[in-house]
């Protein structure tokens, strides 16, 4: 008889505990559901009362001559946005998929693949406080130089990242052949120039130079002119 | 053609000016302000966003021209407001924000050669951006980006508890700022992946942001 009712118990506690674990579970998630209906609700609430709050009445017999007012105003506005906007032949360049884009208004005149800054850095080993990163610029720019053959003047970065000492004699920096057959200056020491690694076209490798191949180098140095706008996203 | 969106926008003020009611004045008032507020930033010579919440679209700008517009799978605005004005970026956080690599000279001197050829791997790219991370303007404003899940009914229900978790967090914190009488408005942003990260890498520094919803 003990043995029935302690089997029994056992049987019992089980079974009672597996309830109360539900029972738990349950209160649990309703509780979280109601706080979680409550703060939406009352979200809810803030938000639409305080909206509200912030319509403004107008007076029923100017609507009119205030929507054409400001609809008057607005083509102005439009307008004035509209002449921000690049004449004739502007670049655009994506850094993100190291695309360059020649275009004329919403026309793409021709797209080329490039290279752009690869977002490395180099600190001086002999002055700490020398630090360049690599980037391309971003924002508005224009072509401020054309040339063909361009030379580099290598900068002491690129001595440095080569392990090498920085020349003191100016043509000792000189390299010839290294920048493809024609080069736009857009400022700050940035280009837009030819290259020899063209295998890594597409891929973000530059020092902030834009690199470009060959073929297409030439139609993008042909079709701009100094002033030509050059955006770099 | 550069601001298609803009032009709708005076196309539906002029469709909207043989109306006269209270409802319409709003909206060509709303108009006129972002108008004005673009007018501002294509003065400038920088980047700047146009978040489009009507559209779901995300327009990075210059002078006036789009330069890359991104498609919003998801969006949700919580807080107080009329997001009339400029936004500023102040700050972006990302859990895995990345870091840019050093270039580590080699130690001895070696034979001079042409440029570039050592960085030829691990460049600073696109596909190192985060995508989940939030943007922190000034005058109380941020916006999440997160990650839209693509693929089977596992990944739509992670996008749905996402979506409401995140509501029931701001929500939670629209009721704290209201009570401490702080300005709060948060914007969650789903966008794809790939867009995620285009948009983090676009992003420019202190960029101004117009937010038409």
């Amino acid at each position: 008889m003990n043995g029935y009712n302690f089997k029994n118990n056992i049987n019992n506690d089980t079974e009672y505990q597996k309830r109360g674990l539900m029972r738990r579970i349950i209160y649990a998630l309703s509780i979280f559901f109601i706080v979680f209906s409550a703060i939406n609700v009352m979200a809810y609430f803030i938000q639409k009362n305080s909206n509200a709050a912030v319509s403004k009445k107008e007076e029923i017999g100017n609507a009119k001559k205030i929507v054409n007012d400001i609809s008057k105003n607005n083509k102005k506005i439009y307008k004035s946005i509209s002449n921000l906007s690049p004449k004739g032949n502007y670049i655009v360049i994506d850094t993100a998929k190291n695309i360059l884009y020649l275009k004329n208004g919403d026309r793409v005149l021709h797209q080329a693949v490039v290279s752009t800054g690869s977002g490395r850095f180099l600190i001086d080993p002999n002055k700490k406080e020398r630090k360049w990163v690599f980037d391309s610029p971003r924002g508005e720019f224009k072509v401020k130089s054309k040339i063909v053959e361009p030379v580099w003047v290598k900068p002491d970065w690129a001595f440095i990242e080569e392990g090498t000492d920085v020349p003191k004699n100016y043509n000792d920096r000189i390299e010839e052949g290294v920048l493809g057959d024609y080069a736009l200056g857009i400022g700050n020491g940035y280009f837009i120039h030819g290259t020899l690694y063209t295998r890594l076209l597409g891929k973000p490798v530059t020092h902030g130079c834009i690199r470009v191949g060959d073929n297409d180098l030439k139609i993008i140095y042909k079709s701009a002119k100094i002033g030509t706008k050059v955006y770099i996203f | 053609m550069t601001v298609p969106f803009l032009f709708l926008f005076i196309w539906c003020g002029n469709a909207f000016s043989d109306d006269s009611n209270i409802q319409d004045i709003y909206k060509i008032r709303m108009e006129n302000r972002l108008l004005e507020l673009e007018a501002k930033a294509a003065a400038k010579p920088v980047t700047y966003v146009v978040l489009d919440l009507i559209r779901k679209k995300m327009y990075l700008k210059i002078r006036g021209v789009t330069l890359k517009e991104f498609d919003i799978a998801d969006s949700d605005t919580i807080g107080i407001g009329q997001l009339d004005e400029f936004y500023s970026l102040v700050t972006v956080k990302a859990i895995f924000a990345p870091k840019r690599k050093e270039i580590k000279p080699p130690a001895q001197k070696k034979e001079e050669k042409p440029a570039s050829t050592t960085q030829e791997a691990d460049s600073y790219s696109v596909g190192d951006m985060p995508s989940n991370y939030t943007l922190i303007f000034d005058k109380g404003l941020s916006i999440s980006i997160s990650q839209h899940f693509k693929g089977g009914f596992l990944l739509s229900i992670l996008n749905y508890i996402n979506k409401k978790m995140g509501k029931l967090w701001n929500s939670s914190k629209l009721l704290w700022s209201h009570l401490k009488k702080t300005p709060f408005i948060k914007i969650l942003v789903v966008m794809s992946k790939d867009d995620a990260h285009a948009f983090y890498w676009a992003l420019p520094e202190k960029a101004d942001f117009i937010i038409i919803r």
